[in-house]
């Protein structure tokens, strides 16, 4: 009779824990998480190519993020070699945020633990060309806007989101896809970067007012909260102005208006009212990390103050460059924004 | 006595999980409770599991802006963070006063003048040596049959020299090339200034050529250095062939509390169009935007933009005002088709503020959101505080 029963009640309380755990996930935002520029279509077409793209070895964006998979998830996967506005990249991601909020699964199995309609939060995580796409699909979300819903459902997904955040986004485009698309400047070594050559994807990232997503977009309908890294790449960063991660310069991870090639750096990034757009961006941090690290959790180093930013010192806004923590990756820092 | 303690046993953790569930369910755990930092003291991760993966310092950056101050939080300064979803919760509820559509502008700053900023392509040598060629077109687009034009000059520091030789190209996106360009610093054919060492160059496809000069266009500029060295840069201009056109003819007038201004088009064929303008005092301070958008066939139509009432309430001016910028573009086709903006282009009535509506919007998709948002939020009200390590 013993030997029965003690089976059973670890079954029970196995059971009652496991509950109590999914209502613990439940009460969280899923996180959606949304890449950045590819060279090929792999990220579309094999959905653990996307997954990928957030690891290092054993090194996990989306396992840090999500605080070891307690917090419910959701990868998309587009064609990251398409210019931001088509249906292979803003509308594959926003049929995938749709679906993923609808309770469906990404491509290895993974839901979010409440649908929309049962109450639930969704965040969006995108890095680099992701917030280009992401600011198309939130900045057309209203049949008044000039691009509504043009390659997907963009209502549905600014209706269901909560906010974005970006790391790295090109906001602005990036003076790297200058270089690669005009001509080959020799003195850019952007090989080891996204940005190989000008395809079609790379020629829409330029920093040229014509290309960008600000003029055919308007603010974003959700809020879009912007990280990005400070860690200069040897070779590419000198073709960047002012600070920047080796791909994206300031002027662009921080979604500035003005001149996409204005010089920023930790001191001076435009602030939350000089933005791209005006309403719907708003600054939190920076970090010692180059365009790979944001992604890929691989360098847990030297986070710094921006003007407008999330960090406080005593009450009151840090000052700009103030470091405030001195070992933390992006997907730890956004483990702690929820 | 055994057995029922027994069983009472399970059904007791089954009782004390659903209760830490369902409370966690209104007050999520928060693994950053941990303390924190001191930012020249590494602290061990406050997230156990996190510890599994050991990513790395990066090394000191090979190139990097001077930074003239470089601060640390003090000893006994613990940063902290505010919470991002009442943050952005406390954001919705404020816009969810007016519609997607109609905007107060709260800086003064035009948002259509904005879009239109021009981008400047730079390019230096070697680890960003001396000098830089910077590049840009006169606007950011040209509406059809304009001519375009584009600048560039050679900057040694802050001070500009005098290239050898400025050229360059206009290339599709595929590459083929439109026009091959010289660019000149004579005070003819376009240049302000005879030499000032802005140079220019101008293109004008004309009605016949403009077709094959459409959309987002790149420009790659050469410029030939005393050390007989070379600078490449980029820039890049839209060229628009719009299929509808402000007449110049507007009305006004208050429905409902809402000042509607309409702008007459003429539309050349079936097309969806997307209109915007900005409102202004009449010393030009922008404070007000909106848009429409409709699709629309050939003919004369008019298209109405509704200023909510409540942003005339909260600027407290009466009338006039000035439509100070008004942006017509075709969409439906990437890159949109963008026709020149026309400024300072009506002047409505003089409504006193009281003729308009106080009552807010309620955007109720933003409104939801915010609840949402908030429910999810930490308990308790201010900063949360942040830990460090990974």
């Amino acid at each position: 009779m013993r030997s029965i029963r003690h089976p059973r009640t670890i079954a029970m309380t196995v059971c009652a824990l496991v509950l109590a755990w999914s209502a613990i996930a439940s009460a969280q935002p899923c996180m959606i998480f949304v890449h950045g520029k590819q060279t090929d279509t792999n990220t579309y077409t094999n959905w653990n190519s996307a997954r990928n793209y957030w690891t290092n070895g054993t090194n996990d964006f989306v396992k840090t993020a999500t605080k070891n998979f307690a917090t419910s998830y959701y990868v998309v996967g587009y064609n990251g070699t398409r210019p931001y506005y088509e249906s292979q990249s803003a509308g594959e991601v926003a049929n995938e945020i749709v679906n993923a909020t609808n309770g469906g699964a990404d491509g290895g199995g993974n839901r979010c633990a409440r649908t929309y309609a049962q109450g639930g939060t969704f965040w969006v995580i995108a890095h680099s060309m992701g917030g280009t796409v992401m600011d198309f699909i939130l900045g057309n979300n209203d049949a008044t806007d000039p691009n509504f819903n043009f390659t997907g459902p963009f209502d549905q997904v600014a209706q269901r989101i909560s906010l974005a955040v970006t790391a790295g986004g090109a906001h602005r485009g990036s003076q790297g896809a200058d270089a690669v698309c005009g001509g080959g400047n020799i003195f850019c070594n952007f090989i080891a970067g996204f940005i190989q050559s000008c395809d079609d994807a790379t020629y829409w990232l330029r920093s040229a007012d014509a290309v960008q997503v600000r003029t055919v977009s308007n603010a974003p309908a959700r809020n879009i909260n912007l990280t990005g890294g400070y860690e200069a790449i040897f070779g590419a960063s000198a073709c960047l102005s002012g600070e920047d991660d080796g791909i994206v310069q300031y002027a662009s991870i921080y979604a500035c208006n003005g001149s996409a090639t204005a010089s920023y750096d930790n001191s001076n990034a435009c602030s939350n009212s000089a933005k791209q757009e005006s309403s719907g961006f708003f600054n939190l941090d920076a970090a010692h990390e180059n365009h790979s690290d944001e992604r890929d959790n691989s360098d847990s180093d030297v986070r710094r103050a921006i003007p407008t930013g999330i960090w406080t010192c005593s009450g009151s806004p840090c000052a700009p460059n103030t470091q405030v923590q001195s070992s933390m990756t992006t997907g730890r820092f956004i483990s702690i924004l929820y | 006595m055994l057995m029922r303690s027994s069983r009472v046993l399970p059904i007791v953790v089954l009782v004390v999980a659903f209760v830490l569930g369902f409370w966690t369910m209104r007050r999520p755990v928060h693994p950053r409770a941990a303390p924190v930092v001191a930012v020249t003291h590494p602290s061990p991760s406050p997230v156990a599991q996190i510890a599994v993966v050991v990513p790395s310092a990066s090394p000191s950056p090979l190139r990097r802006t001077v930074r003239t101050e470089t601060e640390i939080a003090p000893m006994g300064i613990i940063p902290e963070m505010g919470s991002v979803s009442t943050k952005t919760a406390d954001d919705y509820v404020k816009r969810a006063r007016f519609p997607r559509s109609s905007q107060p502008i709260a800086d003064g700053v035009d948002p259509i003048a904005r879009d239109r900023e021009v981008t400047r392509g730079k390019s230096a040598g070697p680890e960003g040596t001396n000098p830089t060629l910077v590049v840009w077109p006169q606007r950011t687009g040209f509406e059809a049959p304009s001519p375009i034009v584009l600048h560039a000059y050679l900057v040694h520091d802050k001070r500009k020299v005098d290239p050898t030789e400025i050229t360059g190209e206009i290339r599709t996106q595929q590459g083929g090339v439109l026009a091959a360009l010289d660019f000149h610093d004579d005070g003819t054919n376009g240049d302000d200034r005879a030499n000032d060492l802005i140079f220019t160059s101008v293109v004008a496809p004309g009605r016949e050529r403009a077709i094959d000069f459409k959309g987002a266009q790149l420009v790659e500029v050469h410029a030939r250095i005393d050390n007989g060295a070379q600078r490449v840069a980029t820039t890049g201009f839209l060229y628009s062939i719009p299929l509808g056109h402000l007449t110049g003819h507007y009305r006004d007038e208050i429905v409902g509390g809402n000042l509607i201004v309409s702008a007459e088009v003429l539309v050349d064929a079936t097309a969806r169009f997307h209109l915007e303008a900005t409102l202004s005092e009449m010393d030009g301070t922008a404070f007000g935007w909106s848009q429409n958008a409709l699709v629309l066939e050939a003919g004369t139509v008019w298209i109405p933009l509704s200023y909510w009432g409540l942003m005339f309430r909260d600027r407290g001016s009466d009338g006039p005002y000035l439509v100070s910028s008004v942006a017509l573009s075709t969409t439906g086709e990437m890159p949109n088709q963008k026709n020149d903006v026309a400024t300072n282009a009506h002047v409505t009535k003089s409504y006193p503020v009281t003729a308009f509506s106080e009552r807010p919007f309620n955007d109720p998709a933003l409104l939801d959101a915010a609840a949402r948002l908030r429910a999810d939020a930490p308990a308790g009200i201010g900063g949360v505080e942040a830990g460090s390590g990974r």
